[in-house]
């Protein structure tokens, strides 16, 4: 096994406020991992140090991503290198296509491994096959990117990237709140069926259902900018019943 | 110190004389080319003056140091126009201000439609009769020196009840050795249920300072439906002084898009007058402007009668040390009541020494109407950058991506389908 991300006290702050507090982490190929934890804990700001937002500033710690520093490369770099983050909050791109921003975005990925773009007739070919993986309306493809998705549509939306551009690493940032029973069904379908040896799974989420559908490797809890526990599959049964104040309890002592 | 008497000449001084100069060389011969409009025009534009620098439309664009710029009315040149790509129109080129039947592409317009030069003895009547009724040159300075100088022009008629499929274009290029003067002319008559699509552009084949100062006007007729695009790409020594003039009567349906891809000094006055009740009005314009360029539209929407409505919608992309200015009045008259009208004006700053200066005005005069105006400037998005560059998109084609679909937003929404490509191509092009 080899380790595809490898977090070391990693501590980060915005607007001078520290919220990662140490964070270790140590992610293999072909792994799925669970982050759980309360609101505000700071998952979605690893999610989004890992994906390379500026506003947070890395204070101490390192990153490693395939054995090289995360932390060195530019965002778009990262995505090319296989570094994939599904949004919790997608962005409304106005007047920018569907087809046009995915043709960028699989192009700038191919040329990166050496490969030819994918012709017009190619890449409408792909897209369809995936749509129909992750359950993505066909018809969505015809508009500019998330403008007027429903929140169901949004977080669809990212799974049907992340099955378009096959990333090394996929960090999903609640891809599950605000999916009916069915969408997150077929949701979880989808991303089972991308679980690869050869890919990496974090999954942030606040609830245990999406985890029935898709068996995490590992759970971890986060508590105020820290991974106070990590267990198995069960420990996010036991967080169900327990609850945050089980693990709060255990932090402090 | 002892102030010394002032003996710069005016820059009108200059202009004047250049006329005397172009009188003497063009009318020596056979055609009279309104002699007395243009003499009247003259006596307008010297007793007035250009508009001076502190006048409250003009506040934000300095025009002075162009205009002190010794130009010459071109002679007859030759060039070959570069026309657009895929328009597939029917072509009048001018060059230097003169017909040129050679390039310009009309044997297969349909036989009562007249797209003709106004040095076109048989059209002589219907020039006469039309030519400055719709743009007035009393308080418009840079309409009087172009009617001043009318000689040669472009004359476009649409019998009642025609429906042109392919789009009409009229291209005027220059070319000179010394700064030039352009000031084209271009008369649009429609009558009662004629629909078409007009398509002006101009080329400068020079790095020689140059000044366009055109004037366009045009009469929309009873249930006619007109599509007007006007397409600006300069050197960056071409200024541009635009003056659209708009008349539109019963029930007509008028489209306006002005598009502004350079130029050192740009000024558009658009000015559309429904005369009617039931008219609709598109008033749409974009630009990009990089450099020291400064483009600034002014507009005027003057509803005069009930029942029409009016949506005018302009757009601007500002990088480096360029300046913008929008100046859009709407203005709903006593009598206007039930006009519909809307504004809005929104532009995209890039660096922090490019500025916009943005002003829309309502000025409502009836009490039952429906108005709303807009504006907004800002810099691109910073999430929708992030969120492609976290699709692998290189900073800069994100940020190319997201400009070209702000200003698709326009471009999308003229109705001359052929020519989207076109000005997607333009913007492409100077956001490289
Ligand atoms: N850009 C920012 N400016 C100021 N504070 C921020 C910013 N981003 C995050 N924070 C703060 O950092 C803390 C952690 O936020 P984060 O979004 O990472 O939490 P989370 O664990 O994802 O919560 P949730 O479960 O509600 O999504 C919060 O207190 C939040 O207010
Ligand atoms: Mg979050």
């Amino acid at each position: 096994m080899t380790p595809v991300l490898e977090i070391k006290g990693l501590k980060t702050s915005v607007e001078g406020m520290l919220i990662l507090k140490g964070v270790d982490l140590v992610v293999n190929t072909g792994e799925v991992h669970a982050i759980m934890g309360p609101n505000g804990s700071g998952k979605s700001t690893l999610a989004a140090v890992l994906a390379g937002r500026e506003e947070y500033e890395v204070e101490r710690g390192t990153v490693l991503y395939q054995g090289a520093n995360l932390l060195e490369m530019e965002v778009d770099e990262r995505a090319r290198k296989g570094v994939f983050l599904a949004f919790q909050y997608p962005v409304e791109l106005p007047g920018v296509s569907m087809m046009n921003f995915l043709k960028q975005a699989v192009n700038a990925l191919r040329e990166h491994r050496g490969q030819d773009p994918l012709s017009a007739a190619g890449l409408l070919r792909m897209a369809k096959e995936k749509a129909k993986l992750i359950g993505l309306d066909p018809r969505l493809k015809q508009r500019s990117v998330n403008e007027g998705f429903s929140g169901g549509e949004k977080k669809r939306n990212e799974i049907f990237q992340l099955a378009m551009l096959e990333p090394v690493l996929a960090v999903l940032d609640e891809t599950d709140s605000g999916l009916d029973i069915d969408a997150l069904r077929s949701v979880a379908d989808g991303v089972n069926q991308l679980r690869t040896t050869s890919r990496a799974f974090v999954i942030i989420t606040h609830y245990q259902r999406l985890l029935n559908y898709i068996v995490p490797d590992f759970v971890h809890v986060m508590v105020d900018g820290r991974i106070v526990r990590s267990g198995g599959k069960e420990l996010a049964l036991d967080l169900e019943e327990k609850g945050y104040d089980w693990v709060r309890y255990d932090a402090a002592a | 110190m002892v102030n010394t008497a002032n003996v710069t000449t005016r820059p009108e001084d200059r202009f004047v004389a250049e006329f005397e100069r172009f009188e003497a060389l063009h009318t020596n011969g056979s055609s009279e080319h309104f002699p007395l409009l243009r003499q009247k025009a003259l006596r307008q534009f010297s007793a007035t003056g250009f508009p001076p620098r502190k006048s409250e439309s003009w506040k934000y664009t300095n025009i002075g140091s162009i205009l002190r710029r010794p130009y010459s009315a071109p002679d007859t040149g030759t060039v070959r126009a570069s026309g657009l790509d895929g328009l597939g129109a029917y072509v009048a080129v001018f060059v230097n201000g003169h017909f040129d039947a050679s390039q310009s592409t009309l044997d297969d317009l349909p036989e009562d439609i007249t797209v003709a030069s106004f040095t076109d003895q048989t059209q002589a009547g219907r020039v006469r009769a039309h030519l400055a009724r719709y743009a007035a040159f009393e308080h418009e300075p840079f309409t009087a020196l172009n009617t001043a100088f009318v000689h040669d022009g472009a004359l476009v008629h649409l019998p009642a009840g025609i429906a042109l499929s392919r789009p009409i274009h009229v291209i005027h290029a220059v070319t000179a050795s010394y700064a030039a003067l352009l000031q084209p002319r271009t008369l649009v008559i429609s009558e009662d249920g004629a629909q078409a699509q007009i398509v002006q552009s101009t080329e400068v084949h020079t790095k020689m300072p140059v000044l366009i100062n055109s004037v366009t006007e045009i009469r929309v007729g009873a249930r006619a439906q007109l599509d007007h695009l006007m397409l600006q790409a300069g050197t960056p020594s071409t200024s541009n002084v635009a003056n659209v003039s708009v008349y539109q009567e019963t029930e007509s349906k008028f489209y306006n898009g002005s598009f502004t891809f350079g130029g050192e000094v740009v000024r558009n006055n658009i000015s559309i007058l429904p005369d009617a009740e039931h008219c609709e009005t598109l008033m749409h314009g974009l630009f990009v402007a990089r450099g020291t360029s400064h483009v600034d539209n002014n507009t005027l929407m003057d509803h005069a009668k009930p029942n029409c409505f009016s949506s005018e919608y302009y757009k601007g992309i500002l990088d480096e040390h360029a300046t913008g200015v929008f100046n859009g009045k709407v203005l709903v008259r006593q009598d206007a009541q039930q006009t519909n009208a809307y504004q809005t004006n929104r532009s995209i700053v890039l660096t922090n020494t490019a500025h916009m200066y943005s002003k829309p005005a309502l000025e409502i005069y009836a009490d039952d109407v429906k108005c709303s105006h807009g504006a907004t400037t800002g810099q691109l998005d910073k999430d929708g950058l992030f969120y492609l560059r976290a699709r692998g998109i290189r900073a800069d084609e994100a940020r190319r991506l997201m400009l070209i679909s702000f200003a698709g937003d326009i471009i999308e929404k003229v109705p001359a389908a052929s020519l989207h490509r076109v000005l997607y191509r333009e913007v492409e092009r100077l956001l490289r």
